[in-house]
Parts: structure tokens; sequence; C-alpha cells
């Protein structure tokens, strides 16, 4: 221990190479499983991650429903094997509390109301982490509510932003998140101009936090695009030709 | 599996009370939208710990208490004290909480009060080694919920703060191979006086510090914690709802500015050389 | 080879996107209101009928509206009747009044005798509300228990296409592939046949007109996969 990090190289690229609002290459598909009424897979930067649904279906037990709408259950786990260290298949506390957040973010886009008693199960399995896996979970299980053909008010993408050297940066990688000063998961649907994810760790000033914030709004911008363009393709014909 | 949960009913009329008076700039507790309620913290309150406090908030009653041993320290952190909070929802406290293993609630809770300690640097970690990659002390802070009556992230971290404040360390020397507890006591050095600040949305109106009710016809709560030096070091949004940017940035000004309020009073007996 | 024009796609909308204005159009199915925009909820197409404006979901699932033709699976037989799975959110419910025979005798007769676990059923939804189970009805024309034919299935919101304008594209089918089709509205369908031939190739249309249910021309395509030419 005790060596210097180099978060940045000399002609000021971060160490994956890219600038400060840039992010790392992500591809999305949708529609991936066979049995999941929906699901999507996204890859960005190292992040491998899979997103499935299952649902709406009876809630039961049935002291979990509500009478007024339908309840969401959601998981997110890391497999074994996706960090450097094994990690105990069995769910820790950062998990578990991720998964709460991660329901957080998706209810107010899902039209509970139309389905009451009902149950939607949403499960995002990380199978390779990189930093920013809470955000590309979500990205991904948003498609896969899409994909099942659940009504939501509207897409929304996540992306971490944050400070790594006195700078502020967009989509942190697994080493600026780890060495970097202030780490700022945010999820956003530019339809309704709502945040439904936000959390923050590590130091920033409010004026830092102001400039990462709207670094995040363009950034999730962006990924709301190549969102849509998975969604089209997903449901687009590719016919051969014969 | 995080559920949806369940939130005990509160009547239509109490919802409409509360929004009506909101509506007015007023509350059902007679606070005015950004007031705090009355904060009471009692330094020292368990003997056995070594820092603790008592901290009432309104009604909601928390109580922490800092127990300090030692322990081999994280492989990644070979030179660096150990801090872990846990926090007890008491089945005692609210009809809500429920015996058994820790439910998100209480470990959201407890990550939010860790992020607040650790990342405002409150405490010199690596100040805590005694032989590197083999003896460090470790830091106990456990957070008893005693009652519920909304807000406990405030509430845990003015008292977390408050224990960690008059913590007194046992002092450790090496002889040999063997570490031995001296006598000696010395005082844990309290870098930073972090607050949080939670709002609880209703509609397109915010309260700062909501009462249960308050925060069970919420949509949507966002706590902000704020350093002395007015840097923020943890922000977390919980529960479902959206929050535009905007409100966002509005919400980072009024913690500061309240931070400053708050910090003066929860921490005042700390400051004031009373501890 | 086709022409651009038959493989031109009618454009996908997706949650969250514009499909109208509200001062103009009435929001119709898969369609809500913010303030004065309309928004599409599901991935689908954009129709336009007078004006309302809907989203024809191009994946969904299957809710229940009484009066629909459905085919379900009987799950499990109870003390009053059966449940059955008709594909949807909840579990339909059939209880023996609703069991075309005259007389059950059930000391006799136990009720999973009459109707085994497993055992498909071609039903009418009699009562349904999205807060309760739906009821189902065995009596009627052309209900009852099938015991022989082949199930297939196809994405609820794409049960009108496969039917089409009074019964246009299913009566193509039916006529191409010489075959008696029973459609469920919940995505179930029966092949009314022993031949294994005759339901590879329904089921090549089916898997047709769920993928390409908005690409123009589906109804020559079909025509022409029917005919034993490559569409």
């Amino acid at each position: 221990m005790g060596e210097k990090i180099v978060l940045f190289s000399e002609d000021g690229k971060r160490s994956d190479g890219r600038g400060l609002d840039e992010l790392r290459p992500i591809r999305i598909k949708v529609g991936v499983l066979s049995n999941a009424q929906g699901s999507a897979y996204i890859e960005q930067g190292k992040n491998k991650i899979l997103a499935a649904v299952y649902g709406p279906k009876e809630a039961l037990p049935k002291h979990i429903s509500l009478p007024d709408r339908c309840i969401l259950r959601c998981r997110y786990h890391m497999a074994p094997f996706s960090t450097t260290e094994r990690k105990s298949p069995a769910p820790s506390r950062r998990e578990i509390e991720l998964s709460m957040v991660l329901r957080n973010a998706l209810e107010p886009l899902v039209m509970t109301s139309l389905f009451p008693r009902t149950v939607i199960d949403i499960f995002i399995e990380v199978l390779q982490a990189d930093g920013g896996t809470r955000c590309a979970g979500l990205t991904a299980a948003v498609l896969a509510l899409a994909d099942a053909g659940i009504p939501l008010r509207g897409l929304a993408a996540a992306c971490a932003v944050g400070k790594a050297d006195g700078k502020i940066v967009v989509d942190l990688n697994d080493l600026e998140d780890k060495y970097g000063e202030a780490d700022m998961p945010v999820a956003y649907n530019p339809t309704l101009d709502g945040i439904t994810l936000l959390q923050m760790d590590g130091i920033m000033s409010k004026e830092e936090v102001e400039q990462a914030l709207s670094l995040a709004i363009t950034a999730t911008q962006k990924m709301h695009k190549m969102q849509v363009d998975a969604l089209r393709e997903r449901f687009s014909v590719q016919r051969r030709e014969v | 599996m995080s559920i949806t949960e369940q939130r005990p009913i509160i009547s239509k009329l109490e919802q409409q009370e509360l929004r009506r008076l909101l509506a007015e700039n007023r509350r059902i507790d007679g606070r005015s939208p950004l007031q705090y309620r009355n904060i009471s913290v009692q330094l020292g309150y368990v003997e056995k710990a070594e820092g603790s406090a008592l901290v009432e908030l309104g009604n909601t009653k928390v109580l922490a208490a800092v127990k300090i041993g030692i322990a081999v320290p994280f492989a990644d952190t070979p030179n660096e004290g150990i801090l872990i909070v846990n926090a007890e929802l008491v089945p005692l406290a609210s009809p809500t909480f429920e015996p058994g293993p820790p439910s998100e609630e209480s470990i959201s809770l407890s990550r939010y009060v860790d992020r607040s300690i650790r990342e405002s640097k409150s405490i010199d970690l690596s100040s805590l080694c005694i032989v590197p990659g083999r003896s460090v002390y470790s830091l106990y802070v456990d957070l008893y919920i005693l009652d519920y009556d909304g807000n406990l992230i405030d509430a845990s971290v003015i008292a977390s703060v408050n224990a960690l404040g008059i913590t007194n360390m046992p002092r450790y020397v090496v002889e040999g191979q063997a570490i031995k507890k001296t006598d000696e006591y010395f005082k844990l050095e309290l870098k930073d006086h972090p607050v949080s600040l939670t709002y609880a949305f209703l509609d397109d109106k915010y309260v700062v510090d909501p009462c249960l009710s308050e925060e069970y016809a919420s949509d949507f709560t966002v706590s902000m914690t704020v350093k002395s030096d007015d840097r923020f070091c943890a922000i977390q949004k919980n529960g479902g709802g959206m929050i535009s940017p905007r409100r966002v940035i509005e919400l980072l000004d009024r913690s500061v500015e309240l931070g400053k309020e708050l910090r003066t009073v929860a921490y005042r007996q700390l400051t004031s050389g009373n501890g | 080879m086709r022409s651009n024009e038959q493989q031109r796609q009618r454009p996908i909308v997706v949650p969250g996107e514009y499909v109208g204005d509200s001062r103009f159009h009435i929001p119709g199915l898969n369609v809500y209101r913010l303030s004065d925009r309309m928004l599409a909820t599901t991935v689908g197409l954009v129709r336009t009928e007078g004006k309302r404006v809907d989203v024809v979901a191009l994946k969904s699932f299957y809710q229940p509206k009484v009066g629909d033709l459905v085919v379900g699976i009987v799950k499990e037989p109870g003390t009053a009747g059966w449940t059955v799975d008709i594909n949807s959110p909840f579990l339909a419910f059939l209880p023996l009044s609703e069991y075309p025979e005259k007389r059950i005798r059930l000391s006799r007769d136990s009720i999973g005798r009459i109707l085994e676990a497993g055992t498909v059923l071609i039903g009418l939804i009699k009562d349904a509300s999205i807060f309760s189970s739906p009821v189902l009805t065995l009596k009627g024309k052309g209900l009852g228990v099938v015991s022989n034919g082949f199930l297939l299935s196809i994405t609820a919101s794409k049960v009108p296409r496969l039917i089409g304008k009074k019964g246009s594209m299913l009566s193509t089918i039916e006529k191409g592939a010489n075959v008696k089709l029973t459609v469920g509205q919940n995505g179930r369908l029966i092949v009314h046949s022993e031949d294994l031939n005759v339901v590879m190739k329904v089921k090549e249309v089916i898997g047709m007109i769920e993928k390409e249910s908005h690409v123009y021309g589906l109804t020559e395509r079909v025509e022409a996969l029917l005919a034993g030419r490559r569409p």
C-alpha cells in the first residue's frame, strides 16, 4: 500500500483514456432470456448485467398484496465470480440496501394502480462488476419492464457521476469508484424531468454536486437514446433475404 | 428481495389535513415547513459503553452507544481502525418494528449513518492502528431506536456523533507478541460535526424533519449530510416518487443554511467542552 | 425478393414517447396524459381512430374482460370448482355450477376426477374485474373440454391481428392450412387437427404474425407462406 493510484494521465485523460464527460462503451440488448416475461442485458465498460421481469402475477401470500396497486419485488445480486475476490453468494448488507434503492427507483415509473393485488418480480444479476453496477442494472431493469409489456410512465437511465482527483467525472470506472473522492449515482426520467434514484457518498461542495448533477442529466439523456434504440431493435424485424 | 412496503393506513382526513395545512405553510404539530423539532441530548447515558448519547428529537428517541475493542484490520486497509454502525429497530418502539434479522430499513439506516461518519472523515481511522496488519481499534456504534416518531436518520446521525464525541479509548500497549489493555484512557478525536437533514415530500411541497404522520403521508424523503465546512458527504433519496433536478439544487442550499443552525444545537455540549 | 415497400415497417413508439396533443385527441389504450402531451406507456404502434389515440402493444399480457373466449388449463380442483390458468395475472375460477353436466354427484365423482389438473378447456369469461379472480363458464356453444388437437400461444395483444378484420386473417389461415382453429383472447389457440404437418405450418404462420405484425403487407406474406412459397 501507500503507492499513489493514478486516476489521470498527464494529458488529462482518465485511466481508461476517456474524457471527463465521456461514457464508457455501452452495449444494450433487449429480450435476451426465453422464460422471463421481459429481459435485458447491458455491458458498460466491463460490467455485464442481466435483468429479468416476471409478472404481473397474483401477489401471494395475500398479506403482501396491496388492494389499490401492484407491488414490486426487486433483487439486486452479484454473482460470486463478479469481483476480483470471490463474493459470498448470500446477500450482503450492501445488496439488501441496493435492492431497496433500485425498487424505489423503478416504482415511480410503473403504472402500478392498473394491476391491484399483483406483484412484479425484478431480478438484476451482476455477472461482472466494474463500478456503477446499480446504475447499469437499473438501466437494464427499466428495459426488461418495457420488454415485459408493463405500462410505464416513461423510461429512466442511470449513471454514476462523481469526483476523482479533484475533477468532476461521468460514469466512474472501478478505479475511480474506489479511489475517487465522491460517487453519486443518479437515475433520471427525461419525460417527467424526474430523478428516481439519488445517492451520494464522498465529499463534494454544493457547487460540485450541482455540476455533477447536470453532467448526470446529460449522460442519462444520452443513455435514454440508447435505451430507445435497443427497444426498437428488439421489436423490429430482421428478415433474411432468400 | 426488497418488497414494496405496507405503510400503516393513515386516514384520508389526516392526509387532507396535512396537505391543506402545508398549502398554508403550516404543519400538523404547529411547526413551519423548515422548522426542526426540539432536540435534547443526554451524553454518557450508558456508563458501560465507552461513549453514548440519548437523543430525543420531538418524540423520536435514539440511543447511540460506542463499544471499543481490538480487531484484525481488513486486508485492504491494514493501517486503519474498523468502524461498524449497526441499527436496531427495537420492537418496543413501533408496531411496525418486528423482532428478527435486520430489516432493509435498519440496514439502510445504519449504512447511511456509517457513510455520514466515514465519508465526513469525522474519525481518523488511520490514527486507530495499534500494530499494522495485525491489530487495530474497532469502533462499534450501536443505534437503538427506542421511540419512533419519524426522521430516524437525522436523530441517529446526531446520536452517533455525540456518542463518538465523548468516547474514551482504552490505551493498549504492545508487549512482545501480546497486546495488553492498560488502565489509561485517551479521548477519541472528533474531526468534524456532520449533520443530516431529511426532507419529506408531499406532492410538490416539502418539510424538514418530518414527524411520523408526515413521513407516512409523504411520497419520498431526501436526506443530505453536511459537514462543518458546508460540504456534503452523503445524500440519499428514500422511497418511490421523483424529484426534479431543480428541487435537488434547492435542497442543497437549504441544507447548508439549516445545517449551520442544527449543528449548533445538536452538538452544543460537545463544542462547549462539557463532553 | 420483396420490394422496399413491403419491407417498410410502421414506427415503433416506446414508453414515455409523445403520441399526440391532448387538446385535440383523447388518450386511449396504453396512452396517458401529461398536461397537453399524450405519452405512450408501452412499446407499440400508434393507431388513431377519430379523436382517440391508442398504442397497440407489441407485447403484453392478458387482462380478462367479460365475454372473452379463452383457452384455459385446469390447475387445481377445489371443493366448489376448479382454478384455471388462463395466462393472466390471476387464476380464473370455474365454479361447479358453470360446468355443463346437469347432475354431478359429488359423493361419487370427486371434483378432481371430473376435470383433472392439466385438462385444456375452452371457456368464456363470465365475470371479471381488476379486483377479483375472473370467473369462467363452460356453458355455451363451442365451450367445453378439448381432448384432441394442439395448443399454441401468441402474445395477447396480437390476438386481434391474428383474427383480423371480421375474422379475415383467421379464415385465410384456416383455408390455407385446411384446418379449424379456436383462438382465445388470452393468447392461446387450439389447432383442431391430428396432422403434425398442419400444426407445424400453423405454428410458422403464428410466429410470423407475432414478429411482423407491424411490417406492411402481412396478409400477403401469410398467404404466400401458406401456399408454400417463401415470402
